[in-house]
């Protein structure tokens, strides 16, 4: 039988794509990091200002969006969308795109939460699309 | 008075790591019981408190926090097996199959090794997670896979990407796990 993992090679999907949707939301006002994180918690692609532990942060972005999700379920909320970090020094939003794989963005504290989010929910069709494709191939 | 930073798990995961990296296998008050377990109590901690019990808090970030504590693993074994090897490869490996025996966590052997390409496949026989587990739908052994993740990124010292390509739980008679190095 054979396996049914889905499998995306880091380096031949390091396309234009990506990078140019990631630089884009790095041009917004306070986005610090911006990554693709696999199911595994493996940051597949990322773009930052500034050092980041990427086995920890991608495991930690996979396991905080897992737990709020399961609470979501817990109150009957079926379906979570996005998970937002309020830290003292700014936010971690994370979003899921497809067969596991989520983007993250890290923002310092000056960020306009408003225009990261909204930014995030435009950008996630877009990744949708790509990922469906890659994935399909 | 100095405060000690370390929690109570990180202060026993210490002790573990640092009786694994010495190959001092005996146990202290074990004296009647001994070093070994039944593969099933293992695979109870393996597939219930780090499988399903986590699963149900964390939901689909499970797999992420089993592949990161088996690459701590890996990352501690290739400590041992990188001293005093003139960075062979082939010694290492050598070492890696015989501490994987030792610990039973399975039969390390190496299927494919392209270095040019980048790409490492490794099989694990009689693989100690899911040995004797059937009818899965995905690969089951995250924990192997960061293992073998952590244990290929000491050798080269670069990121590496392991995924499971193969499971014996799913069908498969042994368990390939794929190394990217990135």
């Amino acid at each position: 039988m054979s396996s049914n993992v889905q499998f995306l090679d880091p380096r031949k999907s390091q396309n234009n794509e990506i990078d140019a949707i990631l630089r884009n939301l790095m041009s917004i006002q306070g986005v610090s990091a911006a990554a693709i994180v696999d199911s595994d918690g493996f940051v597949t692609h990322i773009h930052r200002d500034f050092e980041i532990n990427t086995d920890a942060i991608g495991a930690s972005v996979q396991v905080v969006f897992g737990a709020a999700a399961k609470a979501a379920q817990h109150v009957g909320h079926h379906s979570t969308n996005m998970v937002i970090c309020e830290n003292s020094e700014g936010y971690i939003l994370s979003t899921p795109i497809e067969a596991g794989f989520m983007l993250a963005l890290v923002t310092q504290r000056e960020a306009l939460l408003g225009r990261v989010r909204f930014e995030l929910k435009e950008t996630i069709p877009v990744l949708k699309r790509l990922f469906s494709s890659y994935l399909a191939n | 008075m100095l405060q000690n930073t370390k929690s109570d798990y990180q202060i026993a995961q210490q002790q573990i790591l640092d009786g694994i990296i010495s190959g001092q296998f005996e146990i202290e008050n074990r004296n009647d019981l001994g070093p070994l377990i039944p593969i099933r109590l293992f695979q109870a901690l393996r597939m219930v408190a780090l499988g399903s019990n986590v699963e149900d808090i964390l939901g689909q970030g499970a797999p992420s926090l089993v592949y990161h504590s088996g690459q701590s693993l890996g990352l501690a074994m290739g400590q041992i097996a990188v001293a005093n090897i003139d960075k062979d490869l082939e010694t290492y490996v050598g070492k890696i199959k015989m501490l994987c025996r030792q610990l039973s966590i399975g039969l390390v052997v190496p299927d494919k090794v392209d270095l040019s390409a980048g790409v490492l496949e490794l099989r694990v026989d009689e693989c100690v997670s899911c040995a004797g587990i059937h009818n899965v739908s995905a690969p089951i052994c995250h924990f192997e896979a960061g293992m073998v993740g952590g244990i290929v990124k000491t050798f080269f010292k670069r990121n590496v990407k392991a995924t499971e390509t193969k499971c014996n739980a799913l069908g498969d008679k042994t368990c390939l796990i794929r190394v990217d190095l990135l």
